[in-house]
């Protein structure tokens, strides 16, 4: 059907750029996107709507490869009324303009859906925009410095090459007032970042970094300027800006994000944009944040229950795994209580809702957590324990210094009290952790373990606790593992379930008859394969159905079990037992727990039951296997054990896992798909990839003593630089090697140790 | 004397043109997607041996 559209269009050259361009596609319900003719949803969705041009921006996960953009930037010959459409690959964005009179957004998102690349749209995309600036201004403010860092050194090498012969006068003071109008820029708009957040520490009283910086930076500037104008003698202005361009570039460094990931994804980002209400005869699609309590809802197959609502239809078959982490779909009755969050599966029902979708079970929790605590970008911990000491000192060591000159020298005391605070300015100090922590984000994230930000590392690097959730993190459905539970069959039952299950394609049905081998070679008659219930049929004379009860409509099927969901097996109207898939731990976690268990505690909290508790002997202490786990007790939990001073992993993959997630120190979401939804959290790892945990961890940990190192050889290069100023020795040019050689020998040392750990620890 | 005056102002109008140009194709957003148009430049519109 897409070669269809293509090819009416002109546009066949598709199949001839890739070898398998595309994406499956799923057959498509136009009803299911009326909502898009709301003139209220339509506003909150768009970017601009005038009478003659609408421009949109869609999230497609679905975008992968380079046929992608090439289609998607045609979908102007697919339709005259699109006029233009850009992608963005590394956001997986594409935004589209077209004639608001000849076409609209419904028919827009008809089209994408039907050539395979389905709009996400989900509640988040209609409450609030969100909107990165910082990292535009932090580029422009890094070019700025750039271009004055550049110019600087140009009109200062005049004086570093004259070797102590004075140059003509009107040349250095041309050139020092020329170095004061480019230091301009870079005080006042390149380096305010740090002016603003050295006051705001001293202002909760409390010494980061930033203070020293600022305090560096400022005396530099001011005591440059007085030289040049009351002196005319060349200032550190070289010095000054080199300090903040190489800043920036850390800083630079360290902001690097994941573009197509998000890390912030709440409840909004999985519930739908609107849901179908019932109101008398009439069913409308309206928009969420409409929805009032007491609205009649219909939920087709495959949709969410969008808040607290009672079962109106006789009965449903609800998927809860993502809320709850219970594996199997729940069996719901009249007038049951249906969380939100749940997932229908089979045909549409009708149900009545009770709460608000904020002030629902599951939302409320989400809303409870709020991640204060939570990880700063912009705030190391290591760094800032350091100018904890560090800040004094220096303040002290000049200080005294200034006073034992006052009995030296007293036209000395101003010129090294000023070169102590600017030789101290700790650049290679604030390199170390950017640099470091920067480049272990890249180096995760090449092996697709998604950071939030850098500042993540030193978060890892303090865990002691480790607590994992079971269903869908730890385990995983395998359907070929499939056993029989329930009476025992003989080998001519075992023939018949054989030859029956070989009918059929269904994975279920595949696995089961490569369960049961036999020998015997039987005829099925009257065979019959009805979707998603089951399969039945004849073989010599008796009859033999395999399916969910429903299908099966034998008289004792209530009588075995309360359980009444999965796959039964019954034989002339009798039910003989049930067909189990058995969950497994994903491969090698065993080993995985093995290595952990003897350097970090570890739990285990789960929202299923406790059959599967012998997976973990051994494995985990007993005592840490807590089952029955609801969303909410997972947090308490959490705290719990964040108030006996332990340092939280917690990893998880679900919506029932979002509230401890947040509450940990560090939340790790495990996807099978990148683009898949994953609650909030800091750190995002693939499925496969969760078995080389230890070895992230100790990845992470060793970077912790790398700055360390880096920290030693700042320090060294600091003692270096106050030894001439302690003299009253430091000139402009000792300066301006020494601050740039300090900072690269640092920024090397760093990237080149952790490049040498990510060899050690192949992940 | 005068002449490196007037070598040193050339010099600052073109490292000041420079510095436009980066302001200018920031302020454009050509730093936001430094991937796509890699590819879109390669395409052809419409390619003559079909196979």
């Amino acid at each position: 059907m897409v070669f269809e559209i293509l090819s009416s269009s002109d546009l066949d050259n598709y199949y001839c750029l890739n070898e398998f361009p595309g994406a499956k596609n799923e057959s498509i319900d136009p009803g299911k996107y009326d909502f898009l003719t709301d003139p209220q949803i339509i506003s909150s969705l768009v970017q601009y709507q005038g009478k003659e041009l609408t421009r949109v921006t869609f999230d497609i996960p679905t975008i992968h490869c380079s046929s992608c953009i090439w289609l998607l930037e045609r979908l102007h010959k697919l339709n005259t009324g699109i006029i233009s459409s850009t992608v963005n690959f590394p956001k997986k964005q594409i935004m589209v303009s077209f004639d608001t009179a000849k076409y609209s957004l419904k028919e827009l998102v008809i089209l994408l859906a039907s050539i395979g690349y389905k709009p996400d749209l989900n509640l988040s995309h209609i409450s609030g925009t969100k909107k990165e600036k910082s990292k535009s201004l932090l580029t422009i403010q890094l070019g700025v410095a750039g271009f004055c860092f550049g110019n600087i050194m140009l009109f200062s090498f005049p004086e570093y090459l004259s070797l102590g012969i004075p140059l003509a006068p009107e040349y250095s003071m041309m050139f020092s007032y020329l170095n004061i109008g480019l230091s301009l820029p870079i005080v006042f708009f390149s380096a305010k970042d740090y002016f603003i957040s050295a006051f705001k520490s001293l202002h909760s009283k409390s010494l980061s970094i930033d203070v020293p910086i600022a305090l560096g930076a400022s005396v530099l500037f001011i005591r440059s300027v007085i030289d040049i104008i009351f002196y005319n003698q060349a200032g550190y202005l070289d010095s000054l800006a080199g300090l903040i361009f190489f800043l920036l570039i850390g800083k630079w460094f360290q902001n690097k994000t994941y573009q197509s990931i998000s890390f912030d994804r709440d409840y909004k980002s999985y519930f739908p944009i609107s849901v179908s209400v019932k109101r008398g005869k009439t069913v409308t699609n309206i928009s969420l944040s409409n929805l009032k309590i007491g609205d009649t809802l219909l939920i087709r197959n495959n949709e969410l229950i969008p808040a607290d609502s009672i079962l109106q239809s006789d009965n449903a078959l609800i998927d809860f795994s993502f809320v709850t982490g219970e594996a199997e779909p729940i069996q719901k009755n009249k007038g049951d209580l249906i969380y939100a969050g749940g997932k229908l599966h089979g045909t549409h029902i009708s149900v009545k809702t009770i709460k608000d979708v904020s002030q629902s079970y599951l939302t409320q929790l989400w809303n409870e957590v709020s991640p204060k605590h939570k990880i700063d970008k912009n705030i190391s911990h290591i760094t800032n324990t350091v100018s904890r000491y560090f800040t004094p000192t220096i303040l002290a060591i000049s200080l005294i210094a200034a006073i034992a000159w006052w009995f030296i020298d007293k036209t000395q005391v101003i010129n090294v009290f000023t070169t102590i605070l600017i030789i101290a300015c700790p650049c290679a100090l604030a390199l170390t952790v950017p640099f470091t922590y920067g480049n272990a984000l890249r180096i995760l994230g090449k092996k697709r373990i998604y950071l939030k930000h850098a500042n993540v590392v030193e978060a890892i690097s303090k865990i002691d606790t480790i607590v994992f959730d079971k269903t869908g993190t730890l385990m995983i459905n395998d359907i070929k593992s499939i056993v029989y539970a329930g009476d025992s069959l003989s080998e001519k039952e075992k023939a018949m379930v054989h030859q029956l299950t070989q009918n059929s394609i269904h994975p279920q049905s595949i696995a089961i008859s490569r369960n049961t081998p036999t020998q015997k070679s039987l005829k099925v008659d009257l065979f019959e394969e009805t979707i998603g219930m089951g399969i039945k049929g004849n073989i010599s004379g008796n009859s033999i159905k395999i399916g969910s009860t429903a299908f099966l409509n034998a008289n004792n099927v209530s009588a075995i079990d309360n359980n009444i969901n999965g796959t039964w097996l019954c034989i002339n109207n009798e039910v003989k037992g049930q067909f189990i898939v058995k969950r497994n731990l994903r491969k090698g976690l065993k080993n995985m727990f093995r290595r952990l268990k003897n350097k970090y505690h570890l739990h285990l909290l789960s929202g299923d039951n406790d059959t599967q508790k012998d997976d973990f002997d051994g494995l985990i202490r007993p005592e840490n296997l807590v089952f029955n786990q609801s969303p909410s007790d997972k947090l308490d939990y959490v705290s719990s054990l964040k108030n006996l001073q332990k340092n939280v992993l917690m990893v998880g993959d679900g919506l029932n896992d979002a509230g401890a997630l947040l509450e940990s120190q560090v939340g790790m979401a495990v996807t099978d798909e990148t683009n898949q939804f994953s609650p909030a959290c800091d750190v995002i790892i693939e499925g496969d990839k969760l078995k080389s945990l230890p070895n992230i961890l100790a990845f992470c940990k060793r970077q912790k003593w790398i700055v360390y190192a880096g920290f030693v050889i700042s320090i060294a290069y600091n003692i270096i630089g106050l030894s001439f100023a302690l003299q009253g020795l430091l000139s402009p040019i000792i300066a301006a090697i020494l601050m740039p050689l300090s900072s690269i020998t640092v920024v090397l040392a760093c990237i080149f140790l952790s490049q040498v750990t990510a060899h050690k620890y192949r992940f | 004397m005068s002449a490196i005056i007037v070598m040193i102002a050339v010099s600052i109008a073109i490292a000041l043109v420079f510095l436009i140009a980066f302001l200018w194709a920031s302020f454009n957003g050509q730093y936001e997607d430094d991937y796509t148009p890699s590819i879109r430049m390669l395409w052809d519109d419409k390619r003559k041996d079909h196979k």
